[in-house]
């Protein structure tokens, strides 16, 4: 099994330090630091924004259909999807307590499992939300005729967005420390967003059920 | 160089994402032959329903033992009735209910409605009303394309065959002294609007149980149904 390394520990806080900045016009002493890989960066962010203006440009231009594929056991999509968001959530919640355990901001020492767990509880987390999200995508589109449903669509394509910088940084070295935790926690924030305007409003409209 | 996990996750998704979406094209773009078309097509009437022997389009359920709204519930219409409903384009929501050659269409967003009624020739449908409304329309695969225009404003749709408990919902009573219309639309993803009509005054209408169509009004129990558009359009 491969390992992908630990997120990198903010131990270089945004560079402080600018080493001779490029002599242009420096008119305050805090000119942009420019960190050595901002080109990847810019690529990296550049990759999420693309990524979520693709979906939102899909679901907004394939007309909905309205019915899309059923998963056996259950007694339509939207339970399923329900339940899906539910398990994606779960895991959600795994995945920021051991993120915060990785970067030492819990009383307790993280054991050496935890990276390992965050890896699996992401993975299973990421693939549950894509048939979820392929269903919203394909039967139903980009909506905005309430709050509820512009605010799930928006989130949605932040949320695609954001996890798919958020691995494209995890593979690349020499990005600033910041950006992992900034973006695992847009991550988390977008799927908890997603959470509450589609499985909890289902569940509290429709009930409780498979 | 070892392939990179993150990378590998996402592009596991990606495939996944693609995978899922070919298979629902493959199971509903190409099932053009859901709807009586132009085309003569070997045989498949709407939704493959055989024709049933009760004309009447009442999603009554009273005696049904699953309350539950589930969306696999038996089409209660005869084969010549086809319910389409979905959201208009930056709008609320439109259902439009085609039988034999009669047609009745209703948009709805929660607060203002409009009823429309018209006629199929072929794929096209043309509905009005008398305040000027108009509702033009094309069906096949599955859907009715097209644009309507309440209060001056046009919206284009593209609606899709819905089944119950999806679709278009009506009562009419008279409660209190008071002749209440109730129009109500139920889309696929379980969201309904709804608006009612009080001696014309129109304001949003409490929600229907979209399992047997039942809702209170002023607290009087009254049931909505699928209008028949053959009845509704013919006086």
């Amino acid at each position: 099994m491969s390992h992908d390394a630990l997120p990198p520990l903010p131990e270089s806080p945004p560079n402080p330090a600018v080493p001779a900045g490029p002599p242009t016009a420096s008119a305050a002493p805090s000119a942009p630091a420019v960190p050595t890989g901002s080109a990847a960066l810019i690529a990296v962010l550049l990759s999420g924004s693309a990524v979520a203006v693709m979906i939102g440009v899909y679901g907004r231009l394939h007309s909905p259909t309205g019915v899309a594929i059923n998963i056996a056991g259950f007694s339509g999509p939207q339970e399923v999807k329900a339940w899906l968001g539910t398990v994606a959530f779960a895991l959600a919640l795994v995945q920021l307590v051991s993120a915060l355990a990785m970067y030492g901001k819990l009383p307790v020492r993280a054991p050496a499992w935890t990276g390992t767990v965050h890896r699996w509880s992401g993975r299973i987390a990421f693939l549950a939300a894509v048939p979820v999200a392929v269903h919203c995508l394909y039967a139903l589109g980009f909506q905005a005729f309430d709050t509820r449903v512009l605010v799930h669509s928006l989130v949605g394509c932040l949320f695609f967005g954001a996890f798919t910088v958020k691995m494209l940084a995890l593979s690349r070295p020499g990005l600033p420390g910041w950006l992992l935790p900034a973006f695992g926690g847009l991550v988390f924030t977008g799927l908890t967003l997603l959470w509450l305007t589609s499985s909890l409003w289902f569940f509290t409209t429709f009930g409780v059920r498979f | 160089m070892k392939l990179k996990s993150p990378i590998v996750v996402l592009v596991a998704g990606a495939a996944l994402a693609v995978g899922l979406i070919a298979a629902n094209m493959s199971v509903f773009d190409a099932d053009s032959a859901n709807v009586v078309a132009s085309v003569p097509v070997p045989s498949a009437p709407i939704t493959s329903t055989p024709p049933s022997s009760s004309p009447s389009a009442s999603p009554s359920t009273s005696g049904s033992a699953s309350p539950s709204a589930s969306s696999v519930q038996v089409t209660p219409s005869v084969a010549a009735v086809a319910t389409y409903a979905g959201k208009v384009t930056g709008g609320g929501s439109l259902s439009i209910v085609v039988k034999a050659t009669s047609v009745i269409a209703y948009l709805c967003d929660g607060t203002n409605e409009s009823w429309l009624g018209g006629t199929v020739d072929g794929s096209t449908l043309t509905a009005r009303n008398k305040a000027g409304d108009t509702l033009t329309g094309t069906r096949g695969g599955g859907k009715v394309v097209g644009s309507i225009t309440v209060d001056g404003t046009t919206w284009t749709y593209s609606t899709p065959l819905v089944k119950k408990p999806s679709g278009l919902y009506r009562a009419t009573a008279e409660i209190r002294g008071a002749s209440v219309v109730g129009g109500w639309i139920v889309l696929p993803d379980g969201t309904q609007v709804g608006v009612l009509r009080r001696d014309e005054v129109a304001e949003p209408a409490p929600a229907i149980d979209p399992a047997n169509g039942a809702v209170t009004i002023d607290g009087t129990l009254v049931t909505a149904t699928e209008p028949d558009p053959v009845q509704l359009t013919a006086g």
